[in-house]
């Protein structure tokens, strides 16, 4: 090995904060291409590194290594340092975030190439993959926490990215408010740790965890409940805040109002499946609390039911992928819930790539129409963009599970876990479970044959759509390929070898592995495929393709029927289920109401008025007071002097 | 007996010099008048490096302490650290005060005579081990700044703030006379070292007697320092009095007694510890809050800064009450780096004095960074570290004082302390706001003209106030080895 | 017999030190105040020579009742002093703080003082007398001290000649380094004259 581990993982994370900060600060040297050259190579070189580091780990079987930069702060007995773990839960996701986020980069040109500022754009993608990665390497929860809120924050500019575009800028705003809700949880967790456990770092809380395991944890006299059980909640709250459960989704949809190169990277790929991560992450701490899995559980099917459903009656392309991407996430929470860390994030790995891919064709979509967004002005666009439309097609059957493509693994093993599951609500987990693929079949394809089949319904004459080019189309392809061949090629090492290529990164407790349990019936992919016709979620999804292909591609007016039938459903789905008016009137108003009372009383009268001018005011009586006092006639001085005397003749008197 | 007289000659030597020296000034003075205002400044000042040099002569002769004519006088390292804080702080008061005289059309002669005579009783302060050797040095050093403080007959300022002066001292004078006495009659001693003894056997109605006598001490003392409530005097001596005068006053005196303060409170009283650090931090918050809250509304800036003394004085008395060892060296430290601090300030308002006008209020500071960039700078570094700006002397000044209440266990004191530190930084930081960005009435649009030598002095003051802020550790070390001398008996 | 005839002289002439020492200060006449403060001196000599300090109490009449009161008459009578009513009246108001400060000690001292009290022996005199006693301290090692007091007197006397001395020490004469610092922007002013 020419270069050591610790170097290789210092390129991969550097490389893109080089080239964020060169793209930014020295923008407007570099011109637009030049921002593009620096920050693709080191994105690229960033890639190449990780690459070998996924060779070097998973391939060749190195250790788990530990690395501690430095000491952050130290403060009494708390010693924070800033550390990165190499170990191939971080290897492998280093390689799907530095390889969705190099063919991001490369797609961008394409699609931001009538932008004038690129060099914000790549700088803040860039930027946004250093934070991803450090999130991914941390040691501990400091390094954690800063790739956290940094994803965080790139990810509130990029949204408000066309900052002149009011609902850009208010999409950006509450995707931060609404993290923020997670953040608390998540620093809380935190404190938790460093409170209970003495320390920040990974190791040190999980070698602990198991002798804390029964340790109570008490709010005030009388009201305590076990320290695992608070901790796992904290931390699915702010899981559920990045990683978008219901009821911390919100922000999510508004989030496509930024660029779709964006939504691909940070809002599909990446980002969003950091609560995943994070929570695989901690299954050292998950495994002791079973109500914080069935927690995590039934909130992840609720999530991947209701959120499905929202998607068939959105006619915005990239909103239904959006209201996808949810309920997938919903799934790989189902995963972690259901105690099979490994398949959700195998589902993390396929989605990334088939999200990706479907989010970058949306976009190229978007580019051919012009930035249409609608899909009741698009149809019958397959011929006229046939590379966008097979992409799609792949991603679209990915999605949706489809024996052999990518998804029918990952979410299938999903499936099969929480079927097989013991943890509480597992049952009800399982029939949303089937429901949400009967759902995700019907409003992929609803969105497919909306787009690309049926009559044209734009402007044939004025609107000239032709293929994208090849910066769009590279990376189309290239994403294609995985959401085909990924999940065949990976089931096996990744769920049913032991010792899988996750290595020790997870932690099951004896007894809960349900993977385990499903490999008795596991012969290998093909097999696999093979007897998908015997299970029921394969006919589920075949239901739901018919389904949409009867309603919108052989009786468009089934649609319509529908809808009228179903009158209050419809009304429900299109308010989404009443989440963001309940916001607004509760929190938003009762915000802003609150606000005004801190402002006004509190601020203005209390703080600013009785306090801090109040305070100052009221030295400055005493100062003339005592200005008053020093009059200037010798006879006061003695007095002054006699007084003082005999305050310490009474002291004397006191004293004794 | 031959041993003895050369003994008690090389103790004495140095304030004996001061002492010729000052009647040679003054016969100068009575036979050549002004023809030799030259001379008598020159040798007062190469008499004042002479002095210094004896004392250092005496650090290699002396190692150990030496009691002089039966315990009258002890002669140690800590006694030879006030005398030569003492002569030092002089040499830098008297440096500006030449030119401030012939500005003020004043006389030369009477008064480096009368700094020279108060020096002398600052040097025996230092340096008495015994009521009655205390007593007289005392009196020596105040009776020459009584006149001095009237030495503008012109001024009536200074002749009220003279005579307030007088009457209050006298008053003083007469509490620390009664303790004296009132000590006496328990101990039957003068003796610092006997009276520390008899205090420790000390009970019942002997220990309200010394208890009731150390009151009245403190009391006198304070009323050196300039503590509250026994201040009223200080401001308006450090308006009255010519400037100069005000110059030589913020200094050495104020070392000399606090050298004799801890040396009394450390060698005789420290048997009845319990009882007078109560007194102490009475005085000390109560100065703490009159300083700091009359000090608020000053315009007048010498007056607005004997008020920031009278704090600064409290500050150090808190370290003197909680007075573990660290305390004592905490306080030696703050007044040592304070006394500099002041007297570069006081130095730097003097310097700006001109022939057009003096710097009366606040407000005549006003764009003094754009007059004279520099001499800004250093005043702004002076008011840092009087403020307890880090990284100035000031800050690590206070924070050893406050980190010595902590180890008292005086938490409560402590935060008060800090507090008063926050409201005094209203008034240091209002100079700072006039000097950098007011801009000046016109009448006094001038830039001052400073001699070299003069800003040299006073910009070594503002460098102090700076780098013995980052490298303080030499000096608390020294402080703490040389307070070991007063705790041994 | 003899301790409580000692005692009753004791507290006669306390008595009359502080009648007469309150009317050094009340009294509105100065002449009458200097014969107030002779007859305290007086009143001090005699509790000096109750102690059996009889060098100090006659030194205290001769020098300060003999010469210092006796000059100090004549200071007094030269300059002429009417009554200072406007300075008494003005002193009237501290009479009542003064008066509540006196009993408040007196009360201190009765009540913690005076309980505890301790047989304070007095110091054996030594057969050579107090006379030589004194000799003995004030040129032996108390020398020092007593050059000191001196230079205290020495102190005085300058500072009393120089704040009092009549001649005129603002004289005018050349200050050659003033002259020597003016700028021609001090002296010279161009004022433009319109027509």
């Amino acid at each position: 090995m020419l270069i050591s581990i610790k170097t290789l993982m210092l390129i991969t994370l550097l490389a893109p904060l080089l080239g964020g900060v060169t793209a930014g600060i020295f923008g407007k040297n570099i011109g637009k291409r030049g921002a593009h050259a620096v920050t693709i190579s080191l994105m690229g070189l960033s890639f190449v590194a990780s690459l070998l580091l996924f060779k070097t780990i998973l391939c060749d079987q190195a250790l788990k290594q530990v690395f501690s930069l430095y000491s952050w702060a130290i403060s009494g007995k708390y010693h924070l340092n800033i550390g990165l773990l190499v170990d191939h839960l971080t290897v492998a996701m280093m390689l799907v975030v530095t390889f969705v986020s190099l063919f991001v980069h490369v797609y961008s040109i394409g699609y931001m190439k009538d932008d004038n500022s690129n060099q914000r754009f790549f700088s803040y993608m860039s930027l946004f993959t250093f934070a991803m990665l450090c999130l991914v390497s941390a040691n501990d929860f400091i390094l954690l926490f800063f790739g956290w809120e940094g994803v965080g924050l790139v990810s509130y500019w990029l949204i408000g990215f066309w900052y002149e575009k009011e609902s850009a800028v208010l999409g950006g705003l509450k995707a931060f408010i609404v993290n923020r809700v997670g953040d608390i949880g998540f620093l809380l967790a935190i404190a938790c740790a460093i409170v209970y456990f003495g320390s920040a770092d990974y190791a040190e809380i999980f070698s602990q965890a198991a002798s804390k395991s029964s340790e109570m944890m008490q709010f005030y006299p009388g009201v305590s409940f076990s320290l695992m059980t608070v901790m796992s909640i904290l931390l699915f709250i702010g899981a559920a805040a990045k990683s978008a459960q219901v009821p911390l989704h919100v922000w999510l949809p508004e989030s496509m109002e930024g660029p779709t190169p964006i939504s691909a990277l940070i809002h599909a790929a990446t980002m969003v499946t950091a609560g995943v991560y994070m929570l695989c992450r901690m299954s050292p701490i998950l495994e002791y609390s079973s109500t914080a899995l069935s927690i995590v559980l039934v909130l992840g099917a609720i999530t991947a039911l209701s959120m499905g459903l929202i998607a068939i009656v959105q006619n915005d392309i990239k909103r239904v992928i959006a209201y996808s991407t949810l309920s997938q996430l919903g799934y790989m929470m189902m995963g972690v819930g259901s105690t099979a860390y490994a398949a959700g994030l195998f589902h993390l790995f396929t989605h990334a790539c088939f999200k990706a891919l479907l989010f970058l064709a949306a976009g190229s979509v978007i580019l051919g129409m012009h930035h249409e967004q609608d899909m009741r002005r698009m149809g019958g666009l397959w011929k006229r963009m046939p590379i966008t439309w097979l992409t799609f097609l792949i991603g679209a059957l990915a999605l949706v599970a489809v024996p052999p493509f990518a998804g029918f693994y990952s979410k299938d093993s999903i499936i099969e876990a929480v079927h097989a599951s013991m943890v509480p609500g597992a049952s009800f987990a399982y029939v949303c479970a089937l429901l949400g693929v009967f759902v995700t079949a019907v409003y992929t394809f609803r969105a497919f044959f909306l787009t690309f089949h049926g009559a044209s319904r734009f402007d044939t004459k004025h609107l000239h759509v032709k293929e994208s080019s090849w910066v769009v189309i590279v990376p189309l392809i290239v994403l294609a390929i995985p959401s085909i061949i990924l999940g065949a090629m990976t089931i096996t090492p990744l769920l049913y070898q032991t010792p899988s290529i996750l290595g020790d990164a997870l932690f099951l407790l004896p007894g809960r592995d349900v993977l385990f349990t499903m490999q008795s019936e596991f012969h290998g992919a093909l097999e696999m495929t093979l007897l998908s016709v015997k299970t029921a979620s394969f006919w589920v999804t075949i239901a739901g393709i018919v389904c949409a292909v009867y309603c919108y591609l052989i009786q468009p007016k089934a649609a319509a029927r529908i809808k009228q039938y179903f009158g209050i459903f419809y009304q429900l789905l299109m308010v989404k289920y009443g989440f963001d008016a309940f916001n607004q009137q509760v929190f938003v108003k009762g915000a802003n109401k609150f606000g005004q009372f801190a402002y006004q009383v509190i601020d203005m009268k209390w703080i600013d008025g009785f306090w801090v001018n109040g305070v100052a005011a009221r030295w400055m009586h005493l100062s003339k007071i005592s200005r008053q006092l020093h009059s200037g006639f010798v006879g006061r001085y003695a007095l002054s002097m006699v007084c003082g005397l005999f305050a310490l003749l009474a002291l004397v008197w006191v004293g004794i | 007996m031959g041993n003895f007289v050369a003994l008690y000659f090389d103790a004495i030597l140095p304030s004996a010099f001061i002492l010729t020296l000052a009647c040679i000034v003054l016969l100068l003075t009575a036979f050549f008048k002004h023809k030799a205002d030259g001379w008598i400044y020159y040798s007062t000042q190469i008499g004042l490096f002479v002095g210094i040099g004896m004392i250092l002569r005496q650090y290699w002769c002396f190692p150990d302490a030496v009691a002089i004519a039966q315990g009258r006088f002890r002669l140690d390292h800590f006694s030879m650290l006030g005398s030569l804080l003492v002569l030092a702080l002089s040499f830098f008061a008297l440096f500006y005060s030449r030119k401030e005289l012939i500005r003020q059309q004043l006389a030369i002669g009477e008064y480096f005579s009368l700094c020279l005579f108060s020096i002398v009783g600052m040097l025996v302060m230092a340096t008495a081990y015994h009521f009655l050797t205390f007593y007289i040095a005392l009196e020596l050093m105040s009776f020459p700044l009584y006149i001095l403080c009237a030495y503008h007959r012109g001024s009536s300022k200074g002749s009220e703030a003279a005579l307030k002066y007088f009457v209050t001292g006298a008053l003083a004078s007469g509490f620390l006379l009664y303790g004296i006495s009132l000590i006496y009659g328990v101990t039957h001693s003068f003796s610092f070292v006997d009276v520390g003894l008899a205090a420790s056997h000390a009970s019942g109605g002997e220990m309200v007697m010394l208890l009731v006598g150390i009151a009245f001490i403190l009391a006198g003392l304070a009323f050196k320092l300039g503590l509250a409530p026994f201040h009223m005097w200080l401001p308006d001596v450090y308006e009255g009095a010519p400037p100069s005068v005000t110059l030589f006053l913020v200094g050495a005196p104020k070392i000399a007694v606090l050298f004799l303060l801890i040396r009394l409170f450390q060698t005789s009283f420290i048997p009845l510890f319990e009882h007078w650090s109560e007194m102490l931090y009475l005085i000390a918050a109560l100065s703490l809050l009159v300083g700091n809250i009359a000090a608020l509304t000053q315009n007048n800036l010498r007056r607005m800064l004997a008020y920031s003394s009278i704090s600064h004085m409290g500050f150090m008395l808190l370290a003197l009450a909680a007075s573990a060892s660290a305390g004592l060296s905490a306080a030696l430290f703050y007044m040592i780096s304070y006394a500099i601090v002041s007297l570069g300030a006081f130095a730097v308002i003097t310097l700006l004095n001109h022939h057009k006008g003096t710097v009366e209020t606040v407000s005549d500071l006003a764009g003094l960074s754009r007059r004279h960039p520099w001499l800004a700078f250093i005043m702004m570094m002076l008011i840092f570290s009087m403020a307890g700006i880090p990284p100035t002397v000031g800050f690590v000044a206070k924070l050893s004082i406050l980190l010595s209440l902590l180890a008292a266990g005086q938490v409560a004191m402590a935060v008060f302390a800090v507090l008063m530190s926050v409201v005094g930084l209203y008034y240091y930081l209002r100079v700072i706001k006039v000097m950098y960005f007011d801009e000046p009435a016109k009448e006094v649009v001038y830039a001052p003209v400073v001699s070299s030598g003069s800003l040299a002095l006073v910009s070594l003051t503002g460098l102090f106030a700076l780098l013995l802020g980052i490298f303080p550790a030499e000096l608390l070390t020294y402080c703490q080895t040389v307070l070991t001398y007063p705790l041994q008996i | 017999m003899t301790a409580t005839l000692i005692q009753l002289v004791f507290f006669a002439f306390s008595a009359v030190l502080l009648i007469s020492s309150m009317m050094v200060t009340l009294t509105n006449r100065s002449v009458h105040a200097v014969l107030w403060l002779i007859l305290a001196f007086v009143a001090t000599a005699g509790l000096w020579i109750l102690i059996e300090a009889e060098f100090l109490g006659l030194i205290l009449i001769i020098v300060y009742v003999g010469a210092v009161m006796t000059l100090f008459l004549f200071v007094v009578m030269m300059l002429n002093l009417g009554e200072e009513n406007s300075l008494k009246r003005s002193y009237k108001s501290w009479v009542s703080f003064g008066a509540m400060f006196a009993v408040m000690i007196v009360l201190f001292f009765l009540l913690l003082v005076a309980p505890n009290e301790t047989s304070v022996a007095v110091p054996a005199i030594s057969s050579e007398g107090n006379l030589v006693q004194l000799g003995m301290a004030l040129f032996g090692n108390d020398a020092l001290s007593v050059e000191l007091a001196a230079v205290i007197l020495l102190v005085a006397i300058v500072g009393a000649i120089y704040l009092t001395h009549r001649e005129h020490r603002h004289y005018k004469k050349q200050q050659i380094s003033e002259q020597i610092k003016v700028t021609k922007k001090d002296r010279l002013r161009l004022v433009r004259v319109t027509k």
